[in-house]
């Protein structure tokens, strides 16, 4: 297949741009003939747009190709092109960017359709993959190629060649082998597959470590129980040892006692008591003597205190004396004169001071009257009349008169009022004028038009000014436009070519006047008319006056039709004046029709104030001043009315004053005032006399209540004092010191029989315990006597002694039974009777020998006991941390996970090694059935490039690349240099190209600038050997080299030569 | 103990396959993966099913079969099965227990407590086959325990006829659907099964939930816990609710507290490697919103022809790391079981079949791998992984990766084609 044209139409800055790459030359050449196509384009020309547009076209556009869209949205790319198959037959296409049927092609013979499937299948399905790595050269792939085959052996050389440079082959493989290496290496450590591995060994182990089996937990339990059974052995043994030891401490602490208790019995049984009389007995003897020592004391004390009290009770009879009887029975009364006798010098001492207070109050209330009534005295102000009803008369009267005062102020007031009412009015009344032609006229009395009427004509002439407005308005809009209207006519006059239909009426008429003549001239002769020949002709002949004539009609109806715009521009402005002419004179008219309409307003309305005697102000102030008139009317009414009503009212005034007169004179005489005392000072006066009179006849009334209970008070004391001491025999001297003295002989003989009866109380008392006594005396002699017989002594010494000896044998008796009591105490817990026959048979230093023994002993047991309770705790700790615990679970969930991370990576070494040995046999195969062939092709252009300097390549039995020199040397491809060895890869990638076209449509071979780096030798060399190539294949060869187009032009003639578009 | 009278309800709770501390299969471990919750996940449901038995005061807990997965690596896993029955007999429930092919012989080690009846193997006139209750709640449970891993015959001959006037209860260990899924022991039939006579059928072995028949009940309650991606979806138990001699409702309730889920996201031609990273966090995000709390175990595989499949080529590790870390940021509550890359490269593959060229040579010569008549090349390529056999033998046979079989060749064979694909039509750096 070759493309014959490329058909940028819209592609990135393209648009609309054509290509021809072999057009018109390669297309129908012969068998043999090349297509060697040169596309040349500088730097940034659009070069490698052209190939992208091919790869485009070719094999449709990339999903997401942003780069692309410079001038034209993704959907709108779309390039097209002119191919020729193998078969020499011709389609033209189109590509546009999609995702289904993005090609739509045509047959040139016989316009069969096409469609991307259809060419796809016809160039046997190459894929862009393809045609980049195969059918494109650039100078990056040509480079790394030409490194690779450094590396190959030839089998990945040739292989490789078919995936042209863009796939190092040899790359691939190593990257595989590597990959597959770092997963699992037989006996290695560190690829991941066997350190999985490894970790999953360590964790079965760490499993078996952790897993704990019910049989080995019994196994532990029994341990357990076997060394908590061995400890709690020792621990008895120990215990046991313990108690030993404290039993041994026991007999130890007993050895004392019993001892101290055998010499107790030994003593006690050596002790002589007379029968019957035992220790108790011997107390009692001693209590029975002391209480007969003490009964004796007390009865010798009382019989003294009882002659005493005798003694005393006499004397005390003897001394009462004759009158204490009287006073006796009169000691109520005096008690009571006691208790008034307070009230008595009270009320004595309070006569004088209230008679010299009631003087002194006459005297104040005198002193007083002088400032007030001089004529008064204390007992004239008791008699005036200065009650309630008199006050209340002189309050009223004051009252009247603040009344009076002011309803005065008031009226005052109002004839303020109407003095500014009356300036109000005058104000008002100078207002009116004009229209007024004089102030003395009374507005009140003028015939005035009613205020509506002159509103009517305010309102009538307000519409009037209105219309003259709008007139006015409408008449200076009617003038502008006029005016434009005129000016533009002017203009369309002034410019001339506009012919007028007057113009084109005289021309016609000249034209037409000429033809008549000529008629004439014709008809008659030319004499008959020869006056208006030359008049009509003016100098010329008729002929070439018609002529002219003719000529400047048609001149005439010529510009007017040149002119067509302007003449129908005028004739619609003619149009347009004329209507504005017409609406201008229609407003002038109904102006002139507003203003006859106004002056008979302005007469109607001047006619209404004919009865008022003066010429009215516009309707508009006239309307105000009627108000104003109707104002100062109201005025005017109020101010007369006011006037009338403040005089009445002061008139009644006037009388009221006078009748408050009379009525305060009275007043004042009732009194004994002046008549022509000021009302505030009668006033003072009548209010101070009354709270004079009140506070005096008050105060003296107390007063003398007071005197006159004070002296009846000790008149009564003193009667009830005289009484009590006849009884007593005395006489009244002074009440207060007669009673004084009466009560304190009272108290005295009061005193005297207390102390008497207090005696016989005491003496009597005294008998009794004496008689107590005396018995109790006599009952311990008897008891003293009995115990002194049973003791079988004389006197109180022998029973002394006999009671010795028993109260010693007392103590031993309980010494012995303490000694015995504690003794079973302390043996009670061992077994009393082997204790106290270990206690009876001791010796105290076997003893202690015995107790250190056991305690060591003892010691040595809890020793042993704490080992085994050690080794008890960790079983059970162990045996706790297995309870529930999952150590063993949780290593073998962690080696599950070990296990899943090793199936992922098992899995990706085989997709490795499959990949890998897939492709190492799909090379050996590729080898196997195309070496040969390739080879041979590969030789051939790799001749022709190097200009025969080498004459073959030649494959080793090692599999190792040879390039053999026209000697015969052969050098492999790390020994050439850089540039024969990219000509080495040129060459089998060429050779693979011819390979591949042999089963499928050619494709074109796209050359992207080289040979940039090839001397001109190396590259004459490559253009030759692409010339032949050119013969089956298709070169589409870019640069942007001119030397390298000339070289071209020289070495391929017949290459075809285009531009990239501008 | 409650006594049951004719009108009486009476519940119990069936379930089965516990396999508790059972490790859970092919979690691939990487840092941040939340292992602790999975680890105890199998623990987790067990104690899921004795709140159950709580909080429906359910006289009796059944457990057919296969409490334990085998062996004990730890006594604190029979210890902790222990405990949890402890809090049963604190309520009066009582548990009947059978052992299954999995722990056959692994309870006698435990002294259970009294509330606990384990049903006895089969033997001749052994009498603690059954447990009955019938004066009391006029129930009677009847039980076969397994004697050895596999019983191949059948073991309902050995269930006695069903008590007249009692709810009668089957527990068996069987395959009795004849899933390949599991082994074929103890075999029997749904209509044997229902012929027998008894209300309810307890079973076990079956992992998945199912109710093979109603009135008379066979029920498999499926695993409390899926265990590996083959066991996706719901675990639980069932609650069966009986009123005197028949089952009036049966419910199943779920237990497990970490799921399984296998996500497929389809990549589209021009989705690149940011675009798979987007899909596959708006698909993880919707399972942690089904997942309900749970723990979500997800293997994740993405397919399709697509521009990111040179980043899943060529970045493959970067590229799970960044998976991994996007599950890690869903709280803790995903794990990536694992991440299947099986993207294809953007370029159609049949397109690339039908060119001429190398790769299409190449292409041809795969296809012809897969064809019958080309054992002797497969036979060639797997020889290339002869070395890793021998040297992980036993750890692929415990993980069950059978690298012989074809299965698990033509997906490999796939992947291997997609790489050499987009090793040779890539421009490589």
């Amino acid at each position: 297949m070759r493309l014959l044209r490329l058909d940028l139409e819209r592609f990135r800055h393209f648009r609309e741009q054509t290509l021809p790459l072999a057009e018109g030359r390669g297309a129908s050449a012969a068998p043999g003939g090349r297509a060697f196509s040169v596309v040349y384009g500088p730097n940034e020309a659009g070069k490698t747009t052209v190939l992208e547009a091919v790869r485009c076209f070719l094999f449709g556009f990339r999903d997401k190709s942003p780069e692309l869209t410079v001038d034209f949205e993704q959907s709108e790319l779309r390039v097209g092109g002119l191919l020729e198959l193998d078969n020499g037959k011709q389609l033209v296409a189109t590509r546009t960017k999609g995702r289904k049927q993005t090609l739509f092609g045509k047959a040139i013979q016989g316009g069969e359709e096409f469609d991307d499937e259809w060419l796809s299948a016809r160039l046997s399905r190459p894929s862009r993959a393809v045609f980049e790595n195969v059918f494109a050269f650039s100078l990056e792939m040509l480079a790394r190629g030409a490194e690779s085959l450094k590396e190959h052996e030839v089998r990945t050389a040739i292989y490789g060649a078919g995936f042209g440079g863009k796939v190092d082959l040899a790359r691939v493989l190593a990257d595989f082998g590597r990959e597959r290496e770092a997963l699992f290496k037989e006996g290695g450590k560190v690829p991941r597959v066997n350190q999985i591995a490894r970790a999953i060994d360590e964790r079965r182990r760490a499993v078996r470590l952790a897993t704990t089996s019910s049989e080995e937990y019994r196994r532990a339990k029994e341990e357990l129980a076997r060394k908590r059974e061995a400890a709690e052995g020792k621990y008895a043994a120990e215990a046991e040892l313990r108690l030993e030891v404290e039993r041994l401490r026991s007999v130890t602490l007993a050895l004392e006692p019993f001892h101290a208790m055998r010499a107790a019995r030994d003593e006690l049984a050596a002790i002589l008591r007379p029968p019957g009389f035992s220790a108790e007995s011997s107390r009692a003897y001693e209590r029975w003597a002391v209480t007969r020592e003490r009964a004796r004391d007390e009865l010798t004390s009382l019989e003294a205190k009882i002659a005493e009290s005798a003694a005393r009770l006499a004397e005390l009879q003897a001394g009462a004396g004759a009158g204490g009887d009287a006073l006796e029975a009169a000691g109520g009364a005096v008690d009571r004169l006691m208790e008034g006798l307070g009230a008595y010098k009270k009320a004595r001492a309070e006569v004088p001071a209230l008679e010299d207070e009631l003087a002194s109050l006459e005297r104040r209330t005198t002193e007083r009257l002088a400032s007030l009534m001089p004529a008064w005295g204390a007992e004239a102000l008791v008699r005036a009349d200065l009650d309630a009803p008199m006050r209340a008369e002189f309050g009223d009267a004051l009252e009247e008169q603040e009344r009076l005062r002011v309803e005065r102020e008031r009226l005052a007031a109002r004839a303020s009022e109407i003095a500014a009412l009356a300036v109000q009015h005058e104000a008002r009344r100078r207002r009116l004028c004009p229209p007024l032609p004089d102030e003395g006229i009374d507005p009140a009395r003028l015939r005035v038009p009613a205020a509506e009427e002159v509103a009517r004509f305010e309102a009538l002439s307000a519409t009037q000014e209105r219309a003259e407005a709008t007139f006015t308005s409408r008449l200076e809009a009617l003038a502008t436009r006029l005016r434009a209207n005129e000016e533009e006519r002017a203009a369309i006059l002034s410019g001339g070519h506009a012919p007028t239909e007057d113009e084109l009426r005289s021309a016609r008429g000249r034209r037409d006047a000429g033809l008549r003549i000529v008629e004439q001239a014709l008809l008659l002769g030319t004499s008959s008319v020869d006056a208006e020949v030359k008049r009509y002709g003016e100098g010329e002949s008729l002929p070439r006056a018609y002529e002219r004539a003719v000529r400047a009609a048609d001149e005439v109806v010529d510009r007017m039709r040149l002119r067509a715009d302007a003449v129908q521009r005028r004739a619609l402005l003619e149009a347009e004046h004329a209507r504005l002419s017409s609406d201008r004179d229609g407003v002038e008219a109904e102006r002139r029709a507003l203003a006859e309409a106004r002056a008979e307003a302005e007469r109607a309305y001047a006619a209404l104030f004919d009865g008022a005697g003066f010429t009215p102000l516009g309707p508009a102030a006239m309307r105000k001043w009627l108000d104003d008139r109707l104002a100062f009317l109201e005025i005017d009414q109020r101010l007369g009315e006011e006037r009338a009503r403040v005089g009445a009212l002061e008139a009644e005034h006037a009388r009221a004053e006078r009748a408050w007169g009379a009525r305060w004179t009275a007043l004042l005489s009732a009194l004994g005032l002046s008549p022509d005392t000021a009302p505030a000072r009668a006033r003072r006066a009548v209010e101070e006399l009354a709270q004079l009179r009140a506070e005096f006849v008050g105060r003296r009334r107390d007063l003398e209540a007071s005197l006159a209970k004070a002296r009846a008070l000790a008149a009564s004391y003193e009667e009830d004092v005289r009484a009590v001491l006849a009884r007593c025999g005395l006489e009244l001297s002074d009440a207060a010191r007669d009673v004084e003295t009466v009560f304190a002989r009272l108290k005295a003989a009061r005193e005297a029989a207390r102390t008497r009866e207090e005696l016989a109380r005491a003496r009597s008392g005294d008998e009794q315990r004496a008689a107590t006594v005396r018995a109790r005396l006599d009952e311990s002699e008897r008891a003293l006597s009995e115990l002194r017989a049973l003791a079988g002594a004389e006197d109180d010494e022998g029973v002394r002694r006999v009671a010795q000896r028993c109260l010693r044998a007392d103590e031993l008796e309980r010494a012995v039974a303490e000694h015995d009591q504690s003794l079973r105490r302390a043996g009670a817990r061992w077994g009393y009777d082997a204790w106290i026959a270990d206690v009876e048979g001791a010796r105290l230093d076997v003893l202690e020998r015995r107790i250190a023994q056991a305690g060591a002993d003892a010691d040595a047991l809890r020793q042993e006991a704490r080992a085994i309770d050690q080794e008890v705790g960790g079983l059970a700790e162990g045996l706790a941390r297995t309870g529930e615990g999952s150590l063993a679970a949780e290593e073998q969930a962690a080696m599950e996970g070990l296990r899943a991370s090793l199936a992922e990576e098992v899995e990706r070494y085989a997709e490795v090694s499959f990949a890998e040995s897939i492709l190492r046999a799909s090379i050996r195969r590729f080898e196997r059935e195309h070496q040969s062939e390739l080879i041979a092709s590969a030789s051939r252009l790799f001749r022709a490039m190097t200009n025969e300097r080498y004459e073959r390549i030649e494959r080793r039995l090692d599999g190792s690349l040879f390039a053999v020199r026209a000697g015969g040397r052969a050098l492999s491809p790390d020994a050439l240099s850089t540039g024969t060895r990219e000509q080495l890869f040129v060459a089998l990638r060429l050779a693979y190209v011819e390979h591949y076209q042999k089963s499928a449509e050619s494709l074109p071979v796209v050359l992207d600038d080289v040979f940039v780096n090839f001397d001109e030798e190396r590259t004459r060399g490559a253009l030759a050997a692409l010339a032949l190539f050119s013969t089956s294949t298709q070169v589409l060869f870019f640069t942007c080299h001119r030397s390298l187009v000339e070289l071209v032009r020289e070495v391929v003639p017949d290459a075809h030569f285009s531009h990239v578009p501008a | 103990m409650a006594v049951l009278s004719e009108s009486k309800l009476m519940k119990f709770v069936h379930a089965a396959d516990l396999h508790i501390d059972s490790p859970l299969k092919g979690l691939v471990r990487y840092e941040g993966a939340p292992i602790e919750r999975a680890r105890r996940a199998t623990r987790d449901a067990f104690e899921r099913v004795v709140r159950i038995c709580l909080e429906q005061r359910a006289s009796f807990l059944v457990l057919a079969g296969d409490v334990f997965d085998g062996d004990w690596k730890d006594v604190g896993t029979g210890l902790f099965f222990v405990s949890q029955l402890a809090r049963l007999r604190e309520v009066g429930c009582r548990v009947l227990l059978l052992r299954g092919n999995h722990d056959f012989e692994l309870t006698k080690n435990l002294t259970y407590p009294e509330h606990v009846h384990e049903f006895s193997a089969a033997k001749e006139g052994d009498a603690r086959r059954t447990f009955r209750f019938e004066e009391e709640a006029g129930v009677c449970f009847h039980g076969v325990s397994y004697g050895a891993q596999k019983v191949a015959s059948s073991l309902l001959p050995s269930y006695p006829a069903p008590v007249p006037d009692c709810l009668n209860v089957g527990v068996l260990h069987t395959n009795a659907t004849s899933s390949r899924e599991h082994a074929a022991y103890a075999p029997c039939t749904v209509a044997e099964l229902v012929a027998h006579g008894y209300q309810y059928w307890a079973l076990g072995h079956v992992h998945e939930h199912a109710v093979l028949h109603e009135d008379p009940w066979v029920v498999y309650p499926g695993n409390t816990q899926g265990r590996s991606v083959r066991e996706v979806g719901v675990k639980g138990c069932v609650v069966v609710e009986a009123e005197g001699a028949r089952v009036k409702a049966v419910s199943f309730e779920a237990t497990d507290t970490m799921r399984y889920h296998v996500e497929t996201i389809r990549l589209s031609t021009d989705d690149d490697r940011d675009e798979l990273a987007s899909k596959v966090r708006a698909r993880l995000d919707e399972v942690v919103a089904q997942s309900d709390g749970r723990l979500a175990a997800v293997r994740l595989i993405v397919r399709g022809a697509c521009r990111a499949h040179a980043a899943v080529v060529s970045e493959r590790e970067s590229l799970l790391a960044q998976l991994r870390a996007d599950a890690i940021e869903r709280g803790g509550d995903v794990w990536l079981e694992k991440v299947a890359l099986a993207t294809a490269p953007p370029q159609s593959m049949e397109a690339l079949r039908a060119s001429k060229g190398l790769v299409s040579e190449l292409l041809a010569s795969i296809e012809h791998l897969r064809g019958e008549d080309a054992e002797t090349e497969r036979r060639e390529l797997r020889a290339s992984l002869a070395p890793l056999k021998k040297k992980l033998a036993r750890e692929l046979e415990e993980l069950g990766l059978d690298v012989d079989g074809e299965a698990w060749f033509s997906a490999v064979l796939e992947r291997a084609e997609a790489l050499l694909v987009e090793r040779l039509t890539e421009p490589q750096g």
